[in-house]
């Protein structure tokens, strides 16, 4: 496998130290009360909120961390203290979408148990449209940052992706299991490109309109292709 | 007037010079500094004229980077359409060699191919639709494979066309992350590639 080589540009805004879950400290060691805890977590999740309407609507470039704190009714060192750029903090309203998501695809997944391959990956996917990914705008500014984020952030995004991935992937095996599918093929390949095409139609959503239903009938389409060629 | 068509033609090549610089200077800065991080006023500078006078050649950022697309299609389209009389071999092996080669144009500039990718998918709907418009023709030439393997019964003749080629067009793109993020050279790009359509292929080719 390849190291991952440093982006070479664009790298302004690297955040090398904290992950923007990392659990909460207290800035001088000693052991926070859970008063202090509790009421920092709280305007961590209040700037999270500000933000993330803020992204939706202005999309990632457009949004400063000025007008989010404005939003979030505290000062920008407010928002500083638990974030430290606005890259940290796009990352952590994209990983908090995400770990919701995967409940959600992998309750689906579950829900979907016994049918066939393609009726799962269809609840699968379906449920990410319907109750995962909804905020349009924002999913639209989560990729196109992601072609354009430092080499560090990119490797925290793939781990993301990879969970959700994992799901998809599940279900491919156990169609492969229950002899639905064949035995040999690729299920890592398969499933991004599963993926590919579950992003790609948010272009549908953003430019014309598509709501999730039609997204959902475009990957039905999608899937019935790839597993078309991948039938027993 | 007898005399206006000096000025005005001047002023004409005036502004075409200008047009010329400020297309120069952006395109650097896309490349070098990214599409999100250049400023009008950054690319003035370095292109040596006045902000305003960008404006009076240019709406906007965006119009200047879509110009720059423009191009840098009409260049891809170009070598696409040289090669297409020699393409040999089947459906899913002519449309792997036009996404080769496709690979190979891109690569030779990156930087400004991922400044693409990434504004695509923010760009105001005029940009969009002629970037469709663009698109469209791109993935003819993938349609146009695709129905010649109908045509010679290697493809099934029920496939969804428009589903088909969109569903290429979605693996061609994915490989550019790993050009970026892992400097896989258009070499290695085809090779993914071969992997990746084969896959797709195999569920519309024609059964004996």
């Amino acid at each position: 496998m390849r190291v991952i080589e440093p982006a070479k540009r664009r790298t302004m805004q690297q955040s090398p130290v904290r992950q923007p879950y990392e659990p909460l400290e207290d800035a001088h060691g000693s052991a926070p009360t859970s008063q202090r805890l509790l009421s920092k977590l709280r305007t961590r999740q209040k700037v999270m909120e500000a933000a993330r309407a803020l992204f939706s609507e202005h999309g990632y470039e457009a949004s400063t961390i000025r007008d989010i704190a404005r939003k979030a009714g505290m000062s920008t060192g407010a928002v500083f203290a638990n974030f430290q750029d606005k890259s940290d903090l796009f990352e952590a309203v994209v990983a908090e979408d995400f770990d919701r998501v995967a409940e959600v695809m992998r309750a689906a997944a579950d829900d979907a148990a016994g049918q066939s391959v393609s009726e799962r990956l269809l609840a699968v996917f379906g449920a990410a449209y319907e109750n995962g990914f909804t905020d349009v705008p924002l999913v639209q500014a989560g990729v196109s940052q992601s072609w354009v984020r430092p080499s560090d952030v990119e490797v925290r995004g793939r781990g993301r992706i990879k969970v959700l991935l994992g799901i998809v992937s599940d279900v491919l095996r156990d169609g492969a299991r229950a002899g639905e599918l064949r035995q040999d093929f690729d299920v890592r390949l398969v499933s991004e490109l599963l993926w590919d095409c579950f992003v790609g139609n948010y272009r549908r959503a953003a430019y014309d309109n598509w709501t999730a239903p039609q997204l959902k009938q475009r990957l039905a389409d999608q899937v019935a292709l790839l597993m078309n060629g991948l039938k027993a | 007037m007898a005399e206006g068509g000096t000025p005005t033609g001047l002023r004409k090549a005036q502004k075409a010079a200008t047009r010329q610089r400020v297309v120069a200077a952006a395109r650097e800065l896309f490349e070098g500094v990214g599409y999100e991080e250049t400023t009008i006023r950054m690319i003035a500078e370095r292109a040596g004229v006045s902000v305003g006078s960008v404006f009076t050649t240019f709406e906007s950022k965006v119009d200047i980077f879509n110009h720059i697309l423009f191009e840098k299609f009409e260049l891809l389209f170009g070598e696409l359409q040289r090669i297409l009389p020699h393409l040999k071999g089947t459906a899913c092996e002519r449309v792997a060699s036009l996404m080769s080669i496709a690979y190979g144009v891109e690569c030779r500039q990156l930087d400004l191919m991922i400044s693409h990718l990434s504004a695509s998918h923010g760009w105001p709907t005029r940009i969009e639709a002629e970037s469709t418009a663009r698109q469209e023709r791109f993935l003819g030439l993938f349609r146009g494979a695709v129905e010649e393997g109908i045509r010679a019964g290697e493809l099934r003749a029920d496939i969804d066309l428009d589903l088909f080629v969109e569903t290429l067009h979605a693996v061609y793109l994915r490989n550019y992350r790993k050009a970026h993020y892992e400097s896989l050279g258009p070499q290695e790009l085809a090779g993914l590639i071969d992997r990746q359509l084969r896959l797709v292929f195999d569920g519309v080719t024609a059964r004996a």
